[in-house]
């Protein structure tokens, strides 16, 4: 292993990661906040590559549909949210989740409904190599990681800095008690949602181009979100983050090793981790609810 | 004997009324077969979910291996289809020793989503790992291979359908003295409050552990009756997207009733026929279908029977818990 | 303070509350004047909590009926009462715990759109100098003035408080009464409490709850400080 290709290895891992961040954070935080398990996290994902091939095949404007994804499915996650969500709130986790996962299968019908069976290309937006440290990188890599790492400012911003971000920490901590002081918490869990599922269509546009857009994508990232999640930690949004820095080096270096790793080694760390930790890294626990 | 007698009746009179079924409608045969291999799956399924309460999204990889030791065995191993059934049996245990401790001890979403990984994983393997043993996407061929057995050569389908009818029997048999034996009324307790079991004495763990070894072993018999009934497997017994069907099947017929599995499957494969005529994007209409089912019925139709038979007559039996708990969480009352 | 002549603020007529088919609160009726200190007495599992919070908005009604101000507010939720004037403090001193006291009172300002910290933090002065301290470094007695701080926000007409005293230290107790009584000067307030000779020094008047239902009501000055509401429970 040299230098050049460990270090690719790396740069190309965090990339990964900076995806995986942006498909996860939904399902932690929607767990933190509403204590739902929104398995179908990944039509947003799907929708946002699909979104970004058919506008990128039209105006082959890269920025353009990365506006779009993200608008498409935070426009989606609303609708699931108000219309559907709503409704199973307070009701047991394994409800939800069943419920959530009959959405995914709804919305992976839908897509093959709307585009077809056949996977649709997308392509890289630049294909642009630079160079570090004297190793050659796609550029669009280096864009992806520098997109995670600015969500993930934002989100700390906005938690922190923010009245609607403190709403949602005092949320995830008791939200009876924040009804109490008259806020509407259930427009902060509209709010949440609308942010997660556009997270999760911007990392899908992201990855349209490293990836094959295919209407099953979303089942092979479920995979890897859900590693990731439990991994971190359900509820934990620096649970998820070093959990995706942790996993994306794992799946790059390890798939240079040797390529299944990348699939199976994900799997491998998780399984070793939660027999010493079974709520992961910074798994918060499942408190009931609270409206009772 | 009369209690003998009585734990063989209802399920004797199920088969039989199959194999009535089957020469009534001798073009529906190999939809009895499936009906009755699926049902034995989600007789699997629901010890898991229905008496347990435990939610999995991965229950195609226990088919899966049940499948593939069996394809395995008779593909590259032996000849002999029973012997195939023993061995996925076998792997059933094995692999509810192995993975039981591991994920017993998560909580419900932990143990949902770890399911899901590992049929993904399963997937993977069986799909590209063990590309040379499984030949992947081709599929696993061995149908010329197998050898006759006494009494019955089940690679003729109409003879596999008295095996497969024979199998479901001893399934409901020995399913039904489960549900009605100390085992059965604690898998039910530990759904409804752990806590207090363990306070009792039990060893929930154990119990639970013991629950999720039956229902290896369930679902990998299912999936050795598939390998066995097609003389070929292929990867996509293992999807990970197929983890709804099982589920749709648990909740329609009744969750944690000993003929709901039965009737869930029924209901479920019925529609499915019926649908496919007109439909081909299955995932939707399962979608669809499992969110009518969550909402408005959330007895199932074993589960709804059940309760209406008891309120006519009047009796209030051994019925220790809601068939599903859609209900409300112990807490209720939410607005 | 106990003049027929002001007016009803809440009004609970026949109150029945079941969680699933388990019912827990049966026909309770009650009546709070505006500028009453209402304190409710009962055993642990009485129906106490239920009750305000069925009242509170947390909690869903079969029967009855609840008015506040002359409105029915049965059928709203909860932060809908809250902005209506009427405040609930939970029993377990849950504060934000994330969150400095800065913080947790901003979040009490901000749906109702009161910002007068002084006004409130006058009653508890000493939570001036905790302004940048996270929550869960608070002790008890803090904690329950914050939680009390961030109800007291929006001049609500009426606060509800569950069992505030408990777990608390004596003198830190002694120092709340004190505090109750400068309150109910601008606010109505209805305590739950099993601290009987605390519920002597500041009730107006006593409602004693047992098994899901009111048994008792008493108005007498003497009969709140004998403690004869005790036989009832």
């Amino acid at each position: 292993m040299t230098f050049d290709l460990l270090f690719s290895a790396v740069v190309f891992g965090f990339s990964v990661s900076g995806i995986l961040f942006l498909v996860s954070i939904g399902i932690s935080i929607g767990f933190g906040l509403m204590r739902i398990i929104n398995m179908e996290q990944m039509v947003y994902y799907t929708f946002g590559a699909y979104v970004t091939y058919t506008i990128m095949s039209t105006t082959g404007s890269f920025a353009l549909a990365l506006v779009a994804s993200i608008l498409v499915a935070a426009g989606l996650g609303f609708l699931v949210e108000t219309l559907l969500l709503r409704r199973v709130y307070g009701r047991e986790l394994m409800f939800t989740m069943v419920v959530t996962f009959s959405v995914f299968l709804i919305g992976i019908g839908i897509i093959q409904y709307a585009w077809g069976l056949e996977p649709k290309p997308v392509s890289s937006p630049f294909h642009t190599l630079i160079s570090i440290f004297g190793v050659k990188m796609p550029l669009y890599r280096i864009l992806v990681i520098a997109i995670a790492i600015a969500v993930f400012i934002g989100i700390q911003l906005m938690l922190n800095k923010t009245i609607i971000g403190k709403a949602i920490r005092a949320g995830i901590d008791n939200p009876a008690q924040v009804q109490g002081l008259g806020i509407n918490i259930y427009r902060i869990f509209t709010f949440t949602f609308v942010i997660a599922s556009g997270l999760a269509g911007l990392g899908g546009a992201l990855n349209a181009p490293l990836t094959m857009t295919g209407p099953y994508m979303g089942f092979d990232m479920l995979l890897f979100a859900f590693i990731t999640v439990i991994l971190g930690g359900l509820g934990s949004i620096k649970g998820t983050l070093v959990s995706a820095l942790i996993l994306g080096q794992v799946m790059s270096v390890g798939g240079t090793i040797w390529a299944p790793l990348s699939f199976v080694a994900p799997f491998v760390v998780m399984f070793c981790v939660i027999l010493i930790k079974p709520n992961g890294l910074f798994g918060v626990e499942a408190k009931a609810f609270g409206f009772e | 004997m009369n209690k003998t007698f009585k734990g063989i009746a209802g399920p004797l009179l199920l088969v039989f009324l199959l194999v009535v079924a089957r020469f009534v409608f001798p073009n529906k045969m190999t939809f009895i077969i499936e009906l009755a291999i699926f049902s034995i799956y989600v007789m699997g399924n629901n010890i898991l979910y229905g008496y347990l309460g435990m939610v999995s999204f991965g229950q195609p990889f226990y088919l899966g291996v049940g499948a593939y030791a069996s394809a395995i065995y008779l593909a590259h191993i032996g000849t002999n289809p029973i012997i195939a059934l023993g061995v996925a049996l076998m792997m059933g245990v094995v692999i509810g020793l192995i993975f039981g401790p591991v994920f017993i001890r998560l909580r419900g979403d932990y143990f949902a989503l770890i399911n899901a990984a590992l049929c993904a994983i399963g997937l993977f393997t069986v799909e590209k790992l063990l590309l040379p043993i499984t030949r992947g996407d081709d599929g696993l061929w061995y149908r010329s291979r197998m050898a006759e057995i006494p009494f019955l050569d089940i690679r003729a389908p109409e003879n596999f359908f008295y095996f497969a009818i024979f199998v479901l029997f001893i399934a409901l048999v020995l399913y039904r003295f489960m549900d009605r034996s100390v085992m059965g009324v604690s898998f039910r307790a530990i759904k409804i409050n752990e806590r207090k079991m363990k306070f009792l004495g039990y060893n929930t763990f154990g119990i639970r552990w013991i629950g999720f070894i039956l229902s290896c072993v369930l679902s990998s018999l299912a999936g050795s009756l598939y390998a066995i009934n097609f003389g070929f497997v292929n990867p996509s017994l293992v999807e990970p997207g197929r983890a709804a069907e099982v589920l749709v099947a648990t909740l329609i017929g009744g969750a944690g009733t000993v003929y709901g599995p039965f009737f869930g499957t029924l209901a479920f494969l019925g529609i499915k026929d019926l649908v496919s005529k007109f439909i081909s994007r299955w995932e939707l209409v399962v979608g669809i279908l499992t969110l009518i089912v969550l909402f408005k019925f959330s007895k199932g139709i074993w589960g709804g029977l059940e309760s209406w038979s008891e309120n006519w007559t009047g009796g209030r039996r051994r019925k220790l818990s809601p068939a599903l708990s859609t209900e409300k969480p112990s807490q209720a009352n939410i607005k | 303070m106990d003049d027929q002549s002001a007016k009803t603020l809440l009004d609970v007529k026949d109150l029945d509350v079941a969680y699933q088919k388990l019912k827990v609160l049966f026909g309770v009726s009650l009546e709070i004047k505006a500028g009453e200190v209402v304190v409710v007495v009962g055993r642990n599992g009485a129906g106490k909590t239920t009750l305000f919070r069925t009242i509170a908005g947390f909690l869903k009604k079969e029967n009855g009926s609840i008015r506040f101000n002359g409105e029915d507010i049965s059928g709203k939720r909860a932060y809908e009462v809250a902005r209506l004037g009427l405040k609930y403090i939970n029993q377990d001193k849950q504060v934000f715990a994330d969150l400095t006291v800065r913080e947790n009172l901003e979040l009490g300002s901000y749906a109702i759109n009161d910002y007068d910290w002084d006004s409130v933090l006058e009653y508890f002065p000493k939570l001036k100098v905790l302004m940048d301290r996270k929550a869960n470094h608070l002790s008890g007695g803090e904690r329950q003035m914050l939680l009390m701080a961030m109800a007291l926000l929006g001049k609500p007409h009426m606060v509800l408080m569950d069992e505030p005293t408990e777990g608390l230290a004596p003198h830190v107790i002694t120092d709340l009464s004190v505090i109750f009584k400068e309150l109910s000067k601008q606010t109505t307030l209805a305590i739950i409490e099993q601290n009987l000779p605390l519920t002597a020094t500041v009730a107006d008047r006593v409602y004693a709850m047992k098994e899901g239902k009111i048994v008792a009501e008493i108005r007498e000055r003497d009969e709140i400080t004998g403690l004869k509401f005790e036989k009832y429970l």
